[in-house]
């Protein structure tokens, strides 16, 4: 009976599970070190700003992953091959996309290098797969908000209650330049500002999900968890931004002037880590919240659609 | 006259600062005065009213005058819709929501009563159908019966299906049900707040073996597979305990499924059975890894 596991496996510090997954695989692997922030701003995913229109806390993993984390990865230079598949049970096949992805994910932990995966504990957030016992019929992981984990049976590898089988294997490395990176993490944070729909028709993207976030606080109609999750996600989200463009400016030959950039998401960061203050992650969902302060929240959150539209615009005339 | 006139009488002259007792309760309605101290107890201890005599005005007062006489007269669905209301709020932890649970329990005399301090009030949505539609699936559920649902999915899309529901759970202040769908030929989970309507036949339903309740944890997570473990105690267990699926083998080895390692650590310590875990070698790690860390705050 075989089995395995990688040693020292972390996952790097950030709200964003599946890159905080992807840097404890990428470090492992010897194939990235460097802060979360840069690799936050370098893939792109610092830009996603995806809010449901009831503030549903699904809201920021609400992308296409197949395209988008295959693509994030290509940007850095890491070349990567992800499977998805939805475990609906009208479907005759899943058992056996789920033996492959055993046979898949075992064969990269044997080549060292750990996996990402959707939900391999009961939270449902993005993980790493860093050993397996062929014995105990396990998956060793490492989740985002558990020391010591319960490993995942290989039965129940896809099976969690947004039944998604997603595994990111990471094959190989090339080099790419610098402006390379540079131009396209920030001309891909502008798509996703401009995004007129995102995946979901309840969902909005960009400077749409302002509307949602705004409208749904007006309304009085969300989810007070989503409201505190997503405001956690996006505080952090928006710092990393802030610190990327900085580097940017610093490091790019190419890149026109950020200085404005970076002055308005000074005062952006600012009012997100305002608004995750005043709802701090873990309210529970059915305590209930001041009137005041969800007053002030959306003002901020109006300001903030104000101060990254203009944001956006520098950053388009840097490109 | 009606104990109920009587009762609503003595409410009134109390509100209006009178304080009433039982001389001139028993005067203004002919009635014996242990008749009128009857009543006064029935206002005390069956309907709650927070009523204390004073000695210095010779008659009863309300202590706390925020309380009304509950309103007696409830129709099947206002009952049923109480009653679902009392079940969803029970299922919210962590919140003023028991107070709620509790009242309407008592208004429905359904005797769930659950004490809680903090009054921090979510909102759930109930209108007289859906205490109707939750009365139906809850008797269906109760008697195994089939039901005759119209349901709308997400998609806004309206099914005529015939379910036979097993469990309830809440999420995220929504409430579930777990149940086999005759259309789909399969467990499925679904939204209360999407039933249209809800009918129950004369037909029985059997549990179907693709659904172990053993396994259901309130969530949606019925298609996991459980944790096996093969545990040898040094004499029998009870097995009603650990509350999973327990095989018992021969010389006090069990075959036991669970879901979270931490639950079965637990209430392996609980059972205060000396015990061995043979399998998995996983779970033998974190039973060692568990008394290492109490070692560690102790010694």
């Amino acid at each position: 009976m075989a089995s395995k596991t990688i040693d020292n496996v972390k996952i790097g510090m950030t709200w964003t599970s599946y890159m905080g997954s992807v840097q404890g695989v990428l470090e492992s692997s010897g194939m990235w070190k460097g802060e979360t922030w840069k690799l936050m701003g370098m893939t792109g995913i610092a830009f996603h700003f995806i809010v449901h229109k009831q503030i549903c806390p699904s809201s920021v993993t609400v992308y296409e992953w197949l395209q988008k984390h295959y693509t994030m990865m290509d940007r850095i230079g890491i070349f990567s091959e992800a499977y998805q598949n939805y475990n609906d049970p009208k479907f005759n096949t899943f058992e056996m996309s789920r033996a492959e992805g055993v046979k898949r994910i075992k064969e990269s932990i044997d080549n060292d290098r750990p996996v990402v995966v959707w939900a391999p504990t009961e939270v449902l957030e993005f993980g790493i797969i860093k050993g397996y016992n062929d014995e105990d019929g396990i998956f060793q992981v490492v989740s985002c908000n558990d020391e010591s984990p319960d490993p995942l049976l290989y039965s129940n590898l896809g099976k969690s209650e947004i039944p998604f089988l997603f595994y990111q294997i990471f094959k190989d490395k090339t080099g790419v330049d610098k402006e390379k990176i540079f131009r396209g993490s920030l001309e891909y944070g502008l798509e996703e500002w401009r995004e007129p729909n995102s995946t979901g028709p309840d969902y909005a993207s960009g400077r749409n999900a302002y509307e949602y976030l705004v409208n749904a606080l007006k309304n009085k109609d969300y989810d007070l968890f989503g409201l505190s999750y997503i405001l956690s996600v996006y505080n952090d989200s928006k710092n990393c931004i802030l610190q990327y463009l900085g580097y940017v400016s610093n490091e790019s030959a190419e890149i026109g002037n950020l200085d404005e950039a970076i002055a308005l998401y000074s005062q952006i960061s600012k009012k997100y880590n305002r608004m995750a203050e005043l709802v701090p992650f873990k309210t529970p969902a059915d305590e209930s919240i001041d009137d005041e302060k969800i007053y002030e929240i959306t003002s901020l959150a109006q300001e903030c659609l104000s101060l990254e539209d203009k944001a956006m615009d520098v950053i388009s005339k840097s490109l | 006259m009606s104990n109920l006139h009587r009762i609503m009488w003595i409410d009134d002259r109390i509100r209006c600062g009178t304080y009433p007792n039982c001389t001139r309760i028993s005067a203004w309605f002919e009635i014996s005065r242990r008749q009128a101290s009857r009543d006064i107890e029935y206002m005390k201890y069956s309907l709650g009213a927070p009523i204390e005599y004073s000695h210095v005005k010779n008659g009863y007062y309300y202590t706390d005058e925020t309380f009304i006489l509950p309103y007696h007269y409830l129709t099947k669905d206002e009952k049923n819709a109480l009653s679902y209301l009392a079940a969803r709020y029970n299922n919210i932890t962590g919140s003023g929501a028991k107070q709620l649970a509790n009242l309407f329990s008592r208004i429905t005399r359904e005797d769930k009563s659950i004490s809680h301090n903090k009054l921090n009030i979510p909102l759930i949505h109930c209108g007289l159908k859906t205490g109707s539609i939750h009365e139906t699936l809850t008797a269906a559920s109760k008697n195994k019966l089939k039901v005759k649902i119209e349901y709308i999915n997400a998609s806004n899309k309206k099914s005529t299906r015939i379910i036979h529901p097993y469990v309830f759970f809440d999420k995220n202040h929504t409430r579930y049900v777990i149940c086999f769908c005759e259309l789909r030929s399969g467990i499925r989970v679904f939204r209360m707040e999407r039933f249209k309507n809800a009918r129950l036949t004369n037909e029985a339903f059997e549990i179907s073996p693709e659904f172990d309740a053993g396994y259901y944890d309130g969530t949606f997570n019925y298609s996991m597979k459980p944790y096996k473990a093969l545990i040898e105690f040094e004499k029998p267990i009870d097995e009603e305990i650990f509350k999973y699926y327990i095989r018992k083998m021969p010389d006090n080895l069990y075959e036991i499924d669970f879901f979270k390692s931490g639950i079965l650590l637990s209430k392996l310590f609980d059972a205060n059975i000396p015990f061995r875990i043979q399998s998995p070698s996983w779970l033998k790690d974190k039973l060692k890894r568990r008394i290492e860390k109490i070692l560690e705050k102790n010694m």
